[in-house]
Protein backbone atom coordinates (compact mmCIF):
# COMPACT_ATOMS: atom_id res chain seq x y z
CA UNK A 1 0.00 0.00 0.00
CA UNK A 2 1.33 3.40 -0.57
CA UNK A 3 1.98 5.62 2.42
CA UNK A 4 2.88 8.64 1.46
CA UNK A 5 4.46 10.94 -1.94
CA UNK A 6 6.26 13.86 -2.30
CA UNK A 7 6.39 15.60 -5.62
CA UNK A 8 9.19 18.25 -6.32
CA UNK A 9 8.92 20.59 -9.66
CA UNK A 10 6.69 17.68 -11.06
CA UNK A 11 4.62 19.16 -14.20
CA UNK A 12 2.51 22.08 -12.59
CA UNK A 13 3.43 20.64 -9.06
CA UNK A 14 6.13 22.98 -7.24
CA UNK A 15 5.75 20.87 -4.40
CA UNK A 16 3.44 18.35 -3.25
CA UNK A 17 3.68 16.03 -0.27
CA UNK A 18 0.52 13.63 0.82
CA UNK A 19 1.21 11.59 3.90
CA UNK A 20 -2.71 10.76 4.85
CA UNK A 21 -2.84 8.47 2.15
CA UNK A 22 -5.96 5.89 2.79
CA UNK A 23 -7.64 3.24 0.98
CA UNK A 24 -9.71 5.21 -1.56
CA UNK A 25 -8.24 8.42 -2.09
CA UNK A 26 -9.66 11.01 -4.58
CA UNK A 27 -8.28 13.66 -6.08
CA UNK A 28 -10.26 16.82 -7.57
CA UNK A 29 -9.18 19.83 -9.66
CA UNK A 30 -9.73 22.02 -12.78
CA UNK A 31 -8.36 20.59 -15.76
CA UNK A 32 -4.32 20.80 -16.15
CA UNK A 33 -4.00 21.09 -12.57
CA UNK A 34 -2.11 18.05 -12.09
CA UNK A 35 -4.30 15.32 -10.83
CA UNK A 36 -3.92 12.96 -13.81
CA UNK A 37 -0.05 13.94 -12.97
CA UNK A 38 0.00 12.84 -9.67
CA UNK A 39 -1.84 9.77 -10.53
CA UNK A 40 0.91 8.22 -13.16
CA UNK A 41 3.75 9.86 -11.08
CA UNK A 42 2.44 6.93 -8.85
CA UNK A 43 1.78 4.51 -10.84
CA UNK A 44 4.85 4.68 -13.01
CA UNK A 45 6.79 4.09 -9.65
CA UNK A 46 4.82 1.80 -8.28
CA UNK A 47 4.24 -0.64 -11.70
CA UNK A 48 8.51 0.03 -11.58
CA UNK A 49 8.88 -2.36 -8.47
CA UNK A 50 6.18 -4.61 -10.05
CA UNK A 51 7.89 -5.39 -12.92
CA UNK A 52 11.59 -5.41 -11.32
CA UNK A 53 12.68 -8.73 -10.82
CA UNK A 54 9.79 -10.57 -12.27
CA UNK A 55 11.02 -14.21 -14.02
CA UNK A 56 14.45 -14.08 -15.77
CA UNK A 57 13.81 -10.26 -16.69
CA UNK A 58 18.02 -9.22 -16.06
CA UNK A 59 16.91 -5.34 -16.44
CA UNK A 60 18.22 -3.05 -13.88
CA UNK A 61 15.34 -1.24 -11.79
CA UNK A 62 17.05 2.11 -12.39
CA UNK A 63 15.86 0.90 -16.47
CA UNK A 64 12.55 -0.25 -16.07
CA UNK A 65 11.44 3.45 -14.37
CA UNK A 66 12.98 4.89 -17.37
CA UNK A 67 11.31 3.08 -20.03
CA UNK A 68 7.99 3.54 -17.70
CA UNK A 69 8.44 6.70 -17.14
CA UNK A 70 9.02 7.11 -21.20
CA UNK A 71 6.05 5.30 -22.00
CA UNK A 72 3.97 6.81 -19.73
CA UNK A 73 4.14 10.59 -19.77
CA UNK A 74 5.91 10.20 -23.17
CA UNK A 75 7.86 13.28 -23.80
CA UNK A 76 10.71 13.07 -26.13
CA UNK A 77 13.38 14.31 -22.66
CA UNK A 78 12.36 13.93 -19.54
CA UNK A 79 13.88 17.21 -19.01
CA UNK A 80 10.10 18.36 -20.38
CA UNK A 81 8.77 17.27 -17.47
CA UNK A 82 10.25 19.76 -14.72
CA UNK A 83 7.97 22.08 -13.74
CA UNK A 84 8.98 25.40 -16.07
CA UNK A 85 10.67 28.33 -15.16
CA UNK A 86 12.13 26.70 -12.51
CA UNK A 87 16.05 25.51 -11.81
CA UNK A 88 15.61 22.89 -9.10
CA UNK A 89 15.66 19.23 -10.36
CA UNK A 90 12.05 17.31 -10.53
CA UNK A 91 12.10 14.65 -7.39
CA UNK A 92 9.87 11.75 -6.31
CA UNK A 93 9.76 10.04 -3.09
CA UNK A 94 7.05 7.50 -2.55
CA UNK A 95 7.33 5.44 1.03
CA UNK A 96 4.94 1.91 0.73
CA UNK A 97 4.49 -1.14 2.41
CA UNK A 98 6.69 -3.14 0.67
CA UNK A 99 9.61 -0.28 1.03
CA UNK A 100 11.02 2.77 -0.10
CA UNK A 101 12.46 4.97 -3.15
CA UNK A 102 13.32 8.23 -4.60
CA UNK A 103 14.57 9.67 -7.73
CA UNK A 104 15.17 13.05 -9.11
CA UNK A 105 16.59 14.21 -12.97
CA UNK A 106 17.52 18.09 -13.73
CA UNK A 107 17.04 20.01 -17.06
CA UNK A 108 20.03 17.52 -18.64
CA UNK A 109 18.81 14.32 -18.36
CA UNK A 110 16.98 13.47 -21.44
CA UNK A 111 15.53 9.54 -20.82
CA UNK A 112 17.83 7.74 -18.42
CA UNK A 113 17.45 8.22 -14.56
CA UNK A 114 20.64 7.32 -12.63
CA UNK A 115 19.73 9.12 -9.51
CA UNK A 116 17.71 6.42 -7.42
CA UNK A 117 17.53 5.23 -4.51
CA UNK A 118 15.60 1.98 -4.00
CA UNK A 119 14.96 -0.10 -1.35
CA UNK A 120 11.63 -1.60 -2.59
CA UNK A 121 11.04 -5.44 -1.98
CA UNK A 122 9.69 -7.62 -4.68
CA UNK A 123 6.35 -7.65 -5.41
CA UNK A 124 4.12 -10.04 -6.94
CA UNK A 125 0.80 -8.28 -7.28
CA UNK A 126 0.16 -5.90 -10.12
CA UNK A 127 -1.27 -2.95 -10.17
CA UNK A 128 -3.37 -1.01 -13.10
CA UNK A 129 -4.64 2.16 -14.27
CA UNK A 130 -8.03 2.76 -15.77
CA UNK A 131 -7.49 5.72 -18.11
CA UNK A 132 -11.04 7.60 -18.44
CA UNK A 133 -10.79 6.50 -22.28
CA UNK A 134 -12.18 2.97 -23.07
CA UNK A 135 -9.52 0.44 -24.50
CA UNK A 136 -11.51 -2.92 -25.05
CA UNK A 137 -12.49 -1.68 -29.01
CA UNK A 138 -8.98 -0.36 -29.01
CA UNK A 139 -6.97 -3.38 -27.61
CA UNK A 140 -5.94 -4.58 -31.38
CA UNK A 141 -4.46 -1.00 -31.79
CA UNK A 142 -3.05 -0.28 -28.72
CA UNK A 143 -1.16 -3.46 -28.90
CA UNK A 144 0.09 -3.33 -32.29
CA UNK A 145 1.02 0.77 -31.92
CA UNK A 146 2.92 -0.11 -29.28
CA UNK A 147 4.80 -3.41 -30.18
CA UNK A 148 5.00 -2.62 -33.57
CA UNK A 149 5.12 0.87 -34.85
CA UNK A 150 6.66 1.80 -30.93
CA UNK A 151 4.98 4.62 -31.64
CA UNK A 152 3.74 7.74 -28.97
CA UNK A 153 -0.16 7.97 -28.24
CA UNK A 154 -1.10 5.42 -26.05
CA UNK A 155 0.86 5.13 -22.79
CA UNK A 156 1.30 2.75 -20.84
CA UNK A 157 -1.22 2.90 -18.73
CA UNK A 158 -3.44 1.80 -22.00
CA UNK A 159 -0.48 -0.82 -23.00
CA UNK A 160 -0.45 -2.15 -19.55
CA UNK A 161 -4.26 -2.40 -19.52
CA UNK A 162 -4.74 -3.82 -22.68
CA UNK A 163 -2.35 -6.63 -21.38
CA UNK A 164 -3.38 -7.35 -18.57
CA UNK A 165 -6.85 -8.14 -19.71
CA UNK A 166 -6.13 -9.51 -22.95
CA UNK A 167 -3.02 -12.08 -22.30
CA UNK A 168 -4.49 -13.17 -18.62
CA UNK A 169 -7.41 -15.41 -19.65
CA UNK A 170 -10.28 -16.03 -16.70
CA UNK A 171 -9.32 -18.77 -14.23
CA UNK A 172 -11.53 -20.85 -13.05
CA UNK A 173 -12.23 -21.84 -9.20
CA UNK A 174 -12.16 -19.76 -5.85
CA UNK A 175 -11.87 -16.15 -5.90
CA UNK A 176 -11.57 -13.97 -3.07
CA UNK A 177 -14.99 -13.64 -1.56
CA UNK A 178 -15.04 -9.98 -1.81
CA UNK A 179 -14.11 -10.15 -5.67
CA UNK A 180 -17.15 -12.62 -6.19
CA UNK A 181 -19.34 -10.69 -5.25
CA UNK A 182 -18.27 -7.36 -6.74
CA UNK A 183 -18.26 -9.59 -10.17
CA UNK A 184 -21.83 -10.65 -9.72
CA UNK A 185 -22.74 -6.78 -8.41
CA UNK A 186 -21.00 -5.96 -11.83
CA UNK A 187 -22.55 -8.29 -13.88
CA UNK A 188 -25.74 -7.44 -12.58
CA UNK A 189 -25.22 -3.72 -13.62
CA UNK A 190 -24.27 -4.38 -17.22
CA UNK A 191 -26.53 -7.58 -17.03
CA UNK A 192 -23.97 -9.90 -18.85
CA UNK A 193 -20.30 -10.21 -19.45
CA UNK A 194 -17.53 -9.14 -21.50
CA UNK A 195 -15.70 -12.07 -23.09
CA UNK A 196 -12.34 -12.69 -24.96
CA UNK A 197 -11.56 -14.93 -28.24
CA UNK A 198 -8.02 -15.26 -28.20
CA UNK A 199 -7.60 -17.10 -31.45
CA UNK A 200 -9.60 -14.02 -32.97
CA UNK A 201 -8.66 -11.18 -31.01
CA UNK A 202 -12.09 -9.79 -30.88
CA UNK A 203 -14.23 -8.46 -27.43
CA UNK A 204 -17.48 -10.00 -27.61
CA UNK A 205 -20.73 -8.86 -24.62
CA UNK A 206 -22.29 -12.06 -23.86
CA UNK A 207 -25.87 -10.99 -22.09
CA UNK A 208 -27.66 -13.87 -21.22
CA UNK A 209 -27.72 -16.60 -24.65
CA UNK A 210 -27.20 -13.89 -27.15
CA UNK A 211 -23.54 -12.30 -28.11
CA UNK A 212 -23.08 -8.90 -29.32
CA UNK A 213 -20.42 -7.29 -31.11
CA UNK A 214 -18.38 -5.01 -28.78
CA UNK A 215 -18.84 -2.34 -30.99
CA UNK A 216 -22.13 -2.22 -30.57
CA UNK A 217 -22.03 -2.05 -26.86
CA UNK A 218 -22.11 1.43 -24.77
CA UNK A 219 -18.97 2.65 -23.26
CA UNK A 220 -20.18 2.26 -20.11
CA UNK A 221 -21.13 -1.47 -20.21
CA UNK A 222 -17.47 -1.66 -21.11
CA UNK A 223 -16.02 0.38 -18.45
CA UNK A 224 -17.88 -1.85 -16.03
CA UNK A 225 -16.90 -5.24 -18.23
CA UNK A 226 -13.27 -4.18 -17.90
CA UNK A 227 -13.12 -4.02 -14.14
CA UNK A 228 -15.20 -7.41 -14.00
CA UNK A 229 -12.60 -9.29 -16.52
CA UNK A 230 -9.99 -7.84 -14.20
CA UNK A 231 -11.14 -9.44 -11.14
CA UNK A 232 -12.23 -12.46 -13.01
CA UNK A 233 -8.77 -12.55 -14.71
CA UNK A 234 -7.26 -12.97 -10.64
CA UNK A 235 -5.09 -9.85 -12.27
CA UNK A 236 -5.98 -7.92 -9.51
CA UNK A 237 -5.11 -9.16 -5.62
CA UNK A 238 -5.86 -7.84 -2.76
CA UNK A 239 -2.50 -6.02 -2.78
CA UNK A 240 -3.19 -4.18 -6.23
CA UNK A 241 -3.53 -0.04 -6.21
CA UNK A 242 -6.11 0.68 -8.60
CA UNK A 243 -5.85 3.94 -10.28
CA UNK A 244 -9.08 5.44 -11.78
CA UNK A 245 -9.41 8.42 -14.36
CA UNK A 246 -12.53 9.73 -14.34
CA UNK A 247 -14.71 6.59 -13.53
CA UNK A 248 -17.25 9.07 -14.19
CA UNK A 249 -17.15 9.36 -17.90
CA UNK A 250 -19.16 6.92 -20.21
CA UNK A 251 -21.41 6.13 -16.28
CA UNK A 252 -24.82 7.19 -15.91
CA UNK A 253 -24.93 8.65 -12.75
CA UNK A 254 -26.60 5.54 -10.61
CA UNK A 255 -24.22 3.48 -12.33
CA UNK A 256 -21.33 5.29 -10.83
CA UNK A 257 -22.98 5.14 -7.90
CA UNK A 258 -23.09 1.26 -7.63
CA UNK A 259 -19.45 1.61 -9.47
CA UNK A 260 -18.13 3.33 -6.42
CA UNK A 261 -19.70 0.85 -4.14
CA UNK A 262 -18.38 -1.93 -5.41
CA UNK A 263 -14.85 -0.16 -5.13
CA UNK A 264 -15.45 0.41 -1.30
CA UNK A 265 -15.99 -3.72 -1.40
CA UNK A 266 -12.54 -4.18 -3.17
CA UNK A 267 -10.73 -1.50 -0.79
CA UNK A 268 -12.24 -3.41 2.09
CA UNK A 269 -10.86 -6.80 1.00
CA UNK A 270 -7.35 -4.52 0.48
CA UNK A 271 -7.06 -3.36 -3.12
CA UNK A 272 -5.91 0.72 -2.50
CA UNK A 273 -7.87 2.96 -5.06
CA UNK A 274 -6.95 6.24 -6.52
CA UNK A 275 -9.52 8.27 -7.97
CA UNK A 276 -9.66 11.62 -10.10
CA UNK A 277 -12.90 13.24 -10.72
CA UNK A 278 -14.60 15.74 -12.10
CA UNK A 279 -17.60 14.55 -10.83
CA UNK A 280 -20.11 15.84 -8.24
CA UNK A 281 -21.68 12.54 -8.14
CA UNK A 282 -18.20 10.84 -6.99
CA UNK A 283 -17.40 13.39 -4.44
CA UNK A 284 -20.69 12.93 -2.93
CA UNK A 285 -21.20 9.18 -3.18
CA UNK A 286 -17.60 9.37 -1.82
CA UNK A 287 -18.08 11.28 1.44
CA UNK A 288 -21.40 8.89 1.89
CA UNK A 289 -19.23 6.24 1.85
CA UNK A 290 -16.53 7.85 4.38
CA UNK A 291 -19.67 8.29 6.26
CA UNK A 292 -21.37 4.96 6.05
CA UNK A 293 -18.22 3.09 6.33
CA UNK A 294 -16.44 5.43 8.40
CA UNK A 295 -13.73 5.00 6.46
CA UNK A 296 -10.67 7.71 5.88
CA UNK A 297 -10.72 9.27 1.92
CA UNK A 298 -8.77 11.66 1.97
CA UNK A 299 -9.33 13.99 -0.80
CA UNK A 300 -6.79 16.41 -2.31
CA UNK A 301 -8.00 19.22 -4.16
CA UNK A 302 -5.53 20.84 -6.90
CA UNK A 303 -5.60 24.37 -8.10
CA UNK A 304 -3.32 26.28 -10.37
CA UNK A 305 -1.35 27.54 -7.48
CA UNK A 306 -2.07 25.41 -4.32
CA UNK A 307 -3.34 22.49 -3.35
CA UNK A 308 -5.94 21.68 -0.08
CA UNK A 309 -6.00 17.86 1.54
CA UNK A 310 -8.82 16.80 3.70
CA UNK A 311 -10.68 13.97 4.60
CA UNK A 312 -14.59 13.31 3.39
CA UNK A 313 -14.81 11.88 6.68
CA UNK A 314 -14.92 15.10 8.08
CA UNK A 315 -17.37 16.69 5.73
CA UNK A 316 -17.07 17.93 1.75
CA UNK A 317 -14.84 20.73 2.34
CA UNK A 318 -14.98 23.85 -0.08
CA UNK A 319 -14.08 22.90 -3.40
CA UNK A 320 -14.38 24.15 -7.34
CA UNK A 321 -16.82 20.70 -8.78
CA UNK A 322 -19.42 22.15 -5.26
CA UNK A 323 -18.28 25.30 -5.88
CA UNK A 324 -19.59 25.16 -9.81
CA UNK A 325 -23.32 23.89 -8.44
CA UNK A 326 -23.34 26.64 -6.47
CA UNK A 327 -22.84 28.98 -8.90
CA UNK A 328 -25.73 27.16 -11.26
CA UNK A 329 -27.99 27.37 -8.30
CA UNK A 330 -27.39 31.27 -8.18
CA UNK A 331 -27.62 31.85 -11.61
CA UNK A 332 -30.83 30.00 -11.68
CA UNK A 333 -32.23 32.11 -8.64
CA UNK A 334 -30.88 34.96 -10.50
CA UNK A 335 -33.15 33.79 -13.65
CA UNK A 336 -36.23 33.24 -11.39
CA UNK A 337 -36.13 36.87 -10.07
CA UNK A 338 -35.75 38.89 -13.08
CA UNK B 1 -46.05 45.67 7.82
CA UNK B 2 -43.48 43.89 9.57
CA UNK B 3 -43.86 40.19 10.13
CA UNK B 4 -41.23 38.11 12.26
CA UNK B 5 -41.27 34.11 11.46
CA UNK B 6 -38.12 32.04 12.00
CA UNK B 7 -36.18 34.85 14.03
CA UNK B 8 -36.21 37.15 10.54
CA UNK B 9 -38.41 40.59 10.06
CA UNK B 10 -40.12 40.48 6.62
CA UNK B 11 -41.20 44.29 6.12
CA UNK B 12 -43.42 45.30 2.87
CA UNK B 13 -46.41 47.24 2.63
CA UNK B 14 -49.35 46.20 3.84
CA UNK B 15 -51.61 46.57 0.34
CA UNK B 16 -48.45 44.19 -0.85
CA UNK B 17 -48.65 41.16 1.59
CA UNK B 18 -51.31 38.85 3.50
CA UNK B 19 -50.50 36.97 6.22
CA UNK B 20 -51.93 33.53 5.63
CA UNK B 21 -51.18 31.94 8.73
CA UNK B 22 -53.24 34.76 10.58
CA UNK B 23 -55.87 34.95 8.54
CA UNK B 24 -59.07 34.31 9.37
CA UNK B 25 -60.09 32.27 6.41
CA UNK B 26 -57.36 29.99 7.72
CA UNK B 27 -58.07 30.24 11.36
CA UNK B 28 -61.63 28.91 10.13
CA UNK B 29 -59.68 25.86 8.51
CA UNK B 30 -58.31 24.78 10.71
CA UNK B 31 -54.88 24.65 12.28
CA UNK B 32 -54.35 21.01 11.28
CA UNK B 33 -54.50 21.81 7.99
CA UNK B 34 -50.57 23.15 7.25
CA UNK B 35 -50.12 26.47 5.86
CA UNK B 36 -47.39 28.58 4.76
CA UNK B 37 -45.96 32.23 6.39
CA UNK B 38 -47.35 34.68 4.18
CA UNK B 39 -47.93 35.81 0.71
CA UNK B 40 -46.28 38.71 -0.67
CA UNK B 41 -46.01 40.89 -4.17
CA UNK B 42 -42.65 41.87 -4.78
CA UNK B 43 -41.15 43.14 -8.18
CA UNK B 44 -44.50 42.13 -10.11
CA UNK B 45 -44.44 38.82 -8.86
CA UNK B 46 -46.99 37.18 -6.61
CA UNK B 47 -44.59 34.99 -3.59
CA UNK B 48 -45.43 32.40 -1.14
CA UNK B 49 -43.06 32.42 1.24
CA UNK B 50 -42.42 29.78 4.00
CA UNK B 51 -39.67 30.42 6.71
CA UNK B 52 -37.94 28.07 8.97
CA UNK B 53 -34.46 28.23 10.72
CA UNK B 54 -33.16 25.29 10.52
CA UNK B 55 -34.02 22.52 8.41
CA UNK B 56 -33.10 18.56 8.78
CA UNK B 57 -30.27 16.62 7.12
CA UNK B 58 -30.58 14.73 4.13
CA UNK B 59 -28.90 11.45 5.95
CA UNK B 60 -31.27 12.03 8.99
CA UNK B 61 -34.63 10.20 8.95
CA UNK B 62 -36.94 13.37 9.44
CA UNK B 63 -35.94 15.09 6.37
CA UNK B 64 -38.62 13.40 3.72
CA UNK B 65 -41.08 14.32 6.42
CA UNK B 66 -39.54 17.91 6.84
CA UNK B 67 -39.52 18.13 2.74
CA UNK B 68 -43.62 16.96 2.75
CA UNK B 69 -44.69 19.20 5.68
CA UNK B 70 -43.09 22.41 3.10
CA UNK B 71 -44.75 20.99 0.28
CA UNK B 72 -48.09 20.12 1.72
CA UNK B 73 -47.46 24.02 3.59
CA UNK B 74 -47.19 25.55 -0.24
CA UNK B 75 -49.64 23.69 -1.83
CA UNK B 76 -52.46 24.67 0.85
CA UNK B 77 -52.00 27.86 0.39
CA UNK B 78 -51.90 27.99 -3.10
CA UNK B 79 -55.52 26.04 -2.94
CA UNK B 80 -56.60 28.22 -0.17
CA UNK B 81 -55.49 31.62 -1.67
CA UNK B 82 -57.02 30.13 -5.48
CA UNK B 83 -60.44 29.65 -3.33
CA UNK B 84 -60.36 33.22 -2.01
CA UNK B 85 -60.12 34.41 -5.36
CA UNK B 86 -62.64 32.24 -6.75
CA UNK B 87 -65.21 33.66 -3.98
CA UNK B 88 -65.49 30.48 -2.67
CA UNK B 89 -68.03 30.70 0.41
CA UNK B 90 -66.11 30.21 3.15
CA UNK B 91 -67.92 31.42 6.59
CA UNK B 92 -65.17 34.37 7.01
CA UNK B 93 -65.22 36.76 4.01
CA UNK B 94 -61.10 37.85 3.51
CA UNK B 95 -60.19 41.32 2.29
CA UNK B 96 -57.47 40.58 0.35
CA UNK B 97 -55.15 43.60 0.13
CA UNK B 98 -55.42 45.64 -2.92
CA UNK B 99 -52.27 44.21 -4.66
CA UNK B 100 -52.68 40.43 -4.33
CA UNK B 101 -56.27 40.40 -5.17
CA UNK B 102 -55.92 38.88 -8.68
CA UNK B 103 -53.02 36.35 -9.49
CA UNK B 104 -53.81 37.12 -13.56
CA UNK B 105 -51.26 37.62 -15.71
CA UNK B 106 -49.19 37.40 -12.69
CA UNK B 107 -45.94 35.31 -12.48
CA UNK B 108 -45.94 33.10 -9.14
CA UNK B 109 -42.83 31.66 -7.10
CA UNK B 110 -42.49 29.46 -4.26
CA UNK B 111 -39.95 30.52 -1.92
CA UNK B 112 -38.83 28.45 0.99
CA UNK B 113 -36.52 30.67 3.43
CA UNK B 114 -33.96 28.42 5.76
CA UNK B 115 -32.15 31.17 7.72
CA UNK B 116 -28.94 29.65 9.08
CA UNK B 117 -28.68 27.05 6.05
CA UNK B 118 -25.21 27.15 3.76
CA UNK B 119 -25.73 27.38 0.34
CA UNK B 120 -24.27 23.91 -0.25
CA UNK B 121 -26.50 22.39 2.15
CA UNK B 122 -29.85 23.91 0.29
CA UNK B 123 -29.43 22.77 -3.18
CA UNK B 124 -30.45 18.99 -2.23
CA UNK B 125 -33.46 20.69 -0.41
CA UNK B 126 -34.10 22.80 -3.70
CA UNK B 127 -34.33 19.53 -6.31
CA UNK B 128 -35.61 17.74 -4.02
CA UNK B 129 -38.79 20.10 -3.52
CA UNK B 130 -38.33 21.18 -7.18
CA UNK B 131 -38.90 17.27 -8.57
CA UNK B 132 -41.79 17.44 -6.63
CA UNK B 133 -43.51 20.41 -7.42
CA UNK B 134 -42.83 19.51 -11.01
CA UNK B 135 -46.58 19.06 -11.56
CA UNK B 136 -48.30 21.46 -9.67
CA UNK B 137 -45.95 23.96 -11.53
CA UNK B 138 -47.05 22.84 -14.79
CA UNK B 139 -50.71 22.77 -13.83
CA UNK B 140 -50.94 25.94 -12.09
CA UNK B 141 -48.25 27.78 -14.46
CA UNK B 142 -46.03 28.76 -11.36
CA UNK B 143 -43.21 30.35 -12.74
CA UNK B 144 -40.45 29.10 -9.86
CA UNK B 145 -39.64 27.13 -6.56
CA UNK B 146 -36.17 27.96 -5.00
CA UNK B 147 -35.22 27.47 -1.53
CA UNK B 148 -33.09 30.29 -0.40
CA UNK B 149 -31.40 31.24 3.15
CA UNK B 150 -31.08 34.65 4.98
CA UNK B 151 -28.21 36.07 2.78
CA UNK B 152 -29.80 35.13 -0.38
CA UNK B 153 -33.68 36.12 0.48
CA UNK B 154 -32.17 40.06 1.52
CA UNK B 155 -30.39 39.85 -1.41
CA UNK B 156 -33.08 39.73 -3.48
CA UNK B 157 -35.47 41.88 -0.97
CA UNK B 158 -37.62 39.46 0.54
CA UNK B 159 -35.85 40.61 4.09
CA UNK B 160 -35.88 44.61 5.57
CA UNK B 161 -37.53 45.05 2.24
CA UNK B 162 -38.36 48.76 1.54
CA UNK B 163 -38.02 48.80 -2.00
CA UNK B 164 -40.16 49.72 -4.39
CA UNK B 165 -42.94 46.94 -5.07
Amino acid sequence: MIQSVLLENFGPLKSFFWDNISKINLLIGSNATGKTIILKALYTLIKSSEEFGRGDDPKRFEQILSEKIYWTFQVDKFNELITKGTSGRLRMEMNAGHGKCEYSFGDKTTNTITEVKNSFKKREDNSIFIPAKEIITLSKVILASREQMKAFGFDDTYYDLTKAIVNNPPQKGRNYTSFSNSRKKLEDIIKGKLEYEQDSGRWNFKKGKNIYSINIVSEGIKKIGLLDTLLGNRYLTPGSVLFIDEPESALHPEALNQFLDIITLLAKEGIQIFIASHSYFTIKKLFLIAKKEKMDIPIVSLSDADYLIENLIDGIPENPIIQESIRLYEEEIEVSFQ
Amino acid sequence: MIIRESNMDFKFKKENIFHIEKSGVYQQVGKNVKICEFIVKLKGKILFIEAKTTFSNPQKGTFDKDIQDIYQKILNSLLLYSGILLGRPYKSLEKLPENLNSMKDKKIGLILIIKNHKKEWLISIDEKLNLLFYSIKKVFLIDFFKVLNEEIAEKYGLIHSDQKQ
